[in-house]
Order: C-alpha cells, then sequence, then structure tokens
C-alpha cells in the first residue's frame, strides 16, 4: 500500500490553500520549490530534453488555472503528477506524430548519400551522450522513476506517493532500470 | 551477470538508493566476499549511477522560475457573480434603456375619483424601485380638464397637482459592484378636496 506523505503534504498545504485564492507569489513559491521534479516527470515521460521547457510551461500554466478544481489539497503532489504526466504524454504523441511527417518529407527531399541532418555534439562530453541515449533507450515506466531518484534524490516511498505505486513497484522498476542501463553502457565507456 | 541472485541485486540497488536495514546490509556484504560477480555488479551499478546523475542534472538540473505576472487572475479567485449578470452585458444597458423609455413615455391622467395612485404605478411596483421623496407642489398651476362651459364650480371637484417620484434601480455590474441609477418621473395626479372624501361618479 502506498503511504501517504503527510509530512511533507501538511508543510506545502498552505501554499496551496493561497494558490487557490489567487495568490501568485506563493504560486512562484511552489513553482521554485517543486519546478524540479515536475520537470523530471516530464524528462521521464517524454525520454527527450528537447522538448522539457514547453511541456513544463505548459504544466504550470494548467496548474494555475486549475487548481482551483482541486478538491483535496493534502494530495497536490498526486494530482499535479497526473496533471504533468498526461501533459507530457500528449506532447510525445505530438512530437511522434511530428517526427513521422518529418521523416517522410526527408525521405522525400534527400539526396542519396547525404548526410544525416542531426547536429553534431558540440559542448557535452562523448559519455554524456551515450549515457543519455541510454537513458532515453529506457521503457517510460522504468525512467520514470529512476529520473525522480537521481535528479531529486527521492526514497522509493516518495516516488511511490507521487506516482501513486506500492513501493514494492518502484523498487522492482529501479532495479530494472539499473540492469537495463548496465547492458545498454556495457563496454560503451571504456 | 546471470549468476548474480536476484534477492542479491536486489540489496544492491537497495544500498545505493540508501534504504539498506542493518540485516539486509549483513546479508549483502556476506554476499559481496563470496560472489565477485555481485561485487562488479554493485561496481557498475554504481558507475551507472554516477554517470545518470551528472548527465541528468546537466540537463534537469538549475533554479527552477516562472514569470507569474504573465498569469491571468483565475476566474476561481474572485468573488462570485450570479449568473445573471455574468452571462452577457446585457443587463446594464438594458436598464438604462428601460428607465430612458420611462422618462419619454407620456405620462397618462389618470382618471380616478380617490385620489389613489394609478394600478401599476405604485412605489412599489419594482423590487428595484423605491420613491425617495414627493415634491410639494404648491403654488404649481392647477390642470383643468373639459371645456370651459362645464368649468362653474368646481371647488368639490378633485383638483390635480404634479408630483415627481424617483425611482432608483440597484444594477450589479460585472465586476461585482453595484451601480444605482435614479430616474425623476414627474406626474399629475389628482387630489380630493378636504372634507370631500368621495364623490360618486354620476356628480360630475
Amino acid at each position: 500500500m502506498t503511504m501517504p506523505l503527510a509530512e511533507d503534504y501538511d508543510a506545502d498545504q498552505p501554499v496551496i490553500e493561497a494558490i487557490q485564492e489567487g495568490d501568485k507569489f506563493a504560486f512562484e513559491d511552489l513553482v521554485r520549490r517543486h519546478g524540479r521534479w515536475v520537470r523530471s516527470v516530464v524528462f521521464g515521460v517524454l525520454g527527450d530534453r528537447d522538448y522539457v521547457d514547453d511541456v513544463v510551461q505548459q504544466v504550470w500554466t494548467t496548474v494555475w488555472r486549475r487548481i482551483g478544481d482541486l478538491k483535496d489539497p493534502t494530495r497536490w503532489r498526486s494530482w499535479l503528477y497526473r496533471l504533468t504526466r498526461n501533459a507530457a504524454l500528449d506532447a510525445g504523441r505530438d512530437v511522434t506524430r511530428r517526427r513521422e511527417q518529418m521523416r517522410s518529407l526527408l525521405a522525400d527531399a534527400r539526396p542519396q548519400g547525404a548526410a544525416s541532418l542531426r547536429p553534431a555534439p558540440h559542448d557535452r562530453t562523448e559519455h554524456y551522450d551515450t549515457v543519455m541515449d541510454a537513458i532515453k533507450g529506457l521503457p517510460a515506466l522504468y525512467r520514470e522513476p529512476f529520473v525522480l531518484r537521481h535528479v531529486n534524490g527521492w526514497s522509493y516511498r516518495e516516488i511511490a506517493g507521487v506516482m501513486d505505486m506500492p513501493v514494492d513497484s518502484i523498487e522492482t522498476r529501479l532495479v530494472r532500470a539499473r540492469r537495463m542501463l548496465r547492458e545498454a553502457l556495457q563496454g560503451k565507456l571504456e | 551477470m546471470a549468476s548474480v541472485d536476484k534477492d542479491i541485486e536486489r540489496l544492491i540497488v537497495r544500498r545505493l538508493d540508501g534504504a539498506l536495514t542493518d540485516d539486509e546490509a549483513l546479508r549483502l556484504d556476506r554476499a559481496l566476499i563470496r560472489n565477485p560477480e555481485a561485487q562488479a555488479m554493485l561496481e557498475d551499478y554504481r558507475r551507472v549511477d554516477t554517470l545518470a546523475s551528472a548527465a541528468l542534472a546537466d540537463v534537469l538540473g538549475g533554479e527552477e522560475s516562472f514569470d507569474a505576472s504573465t498569469l491571468t487572475p483565475r476566474e476561481s479567485a474572485e468573488a462570485p457573480v450570479p449568473a445573471i449578470y455574468r452571462r452577457g452585458t446585457w443587463f446594464i444597458p438594458g436598464a438604462i434603456a428601460a428607465a430612458l423609455l420611462a422618462m419619454v413615455l407620456p405620462t397618462p391622467s389618470w382618471h380616478q375619483q380617490d385620489g389613489s395612485q394609478a394600478p401599476g404605478r405604485t412605489s412599489h411596483s419594482s423590487r428595484f424601485s423605491r420613491p425617495v421623496g414627493t415634491i410639494d407642489p404648491h403654488g404649481a398651476a392647477p390642470r383643468e380638464f373639459g371645456s370651459p362651459s362645464l368649468q362653474h364650480n368646481v371647488s368639490h371637484l378633485p383638483r390635480t397637482k404634479g408630483q415627481t417620484v424617483r425611482d432608483v434601480i440597484g444594477v450589479m455590474g460585472d465586476d461585482g459592484g453595484i451601480y444605482w441609477i435614479e430616474v425623476d418621473r414627474s406626474r399629475t395626479v389628482r387630489e380630493m378636496p378636504k372634507g370631500r372624501a368621495n364623490i360618486p361618479l354620476g356628480g360630475l
């Protein structure tokens, strides 16, 4: 069973209630303190850095608009997680559709033997790209808790509380994520 | 890799995540001593964690901020406005038009003998209107009715007098405030002479 993180929820509840009454300063405070994990969720779902900023911006705008609908302020974190995840899933579908359209256009337009249009990495190390590719290659259900754990340093219980899942399931996913990353990076980091 | 027990693998991950209990730590340490592959797995997973944390911090790190000045006030954050006023802006112009119409329309002459106010023109005819005061028309020229040949002894006839009634109409605006529209209406009413409470119609 998932246990609610009562201590965290109580600390943030007045902030949530202030936002529900239209306090913009409280909203900025919420973004400052919780923006990182929201960003982690978006990246965890999308697996692509390029669209994270846009989706995160959209998430916070939606939060401001819809937080009045939140009936139980003690459950705001799960509410925010679901909202964030749905926004990221929608964006992911949109990105996939646009990529397929672009791919078909490029396939028609590109002359034989032309090089890939993907820009070369410039300011990051080779390991960075290798590791990021491996993380991107994880299925989203493993990538999400893995990113939440490594970006925010959350415990299993905190991750489970947000994702509204049993702690054991989170632990299992974290084990599998490591196993898959190890296999993906085997021999590539020498 | 295959020779590492799944339970040991779980303990390795729990150690990296800081979730090991004392008993589990003891079990893991024993397994690591006995099994070099478990030791290699721990080192590999530790390296994966280090590299992943660095890469993700590069991507997702930094101070998070949001310029709240770009946000528009939420509807739910405003004072609730009754639906009748929220649905459109017709109500205020409509009320003003009605008030102007009341001023422009000619005042009918009511031929009531008892001097009471005409039906539909009472001071409480509208829930939004109330009489503010009555102007005493002393000195106002009495209006004459009928041909001069019929104007003989008129002392017993009802006299007319001017009366001004101020209607005050309250309108709630979209911003939640109440706006008052005051309209003065002049009209002529009949006043019975003193001592002659009722005059039968046939007497005229």
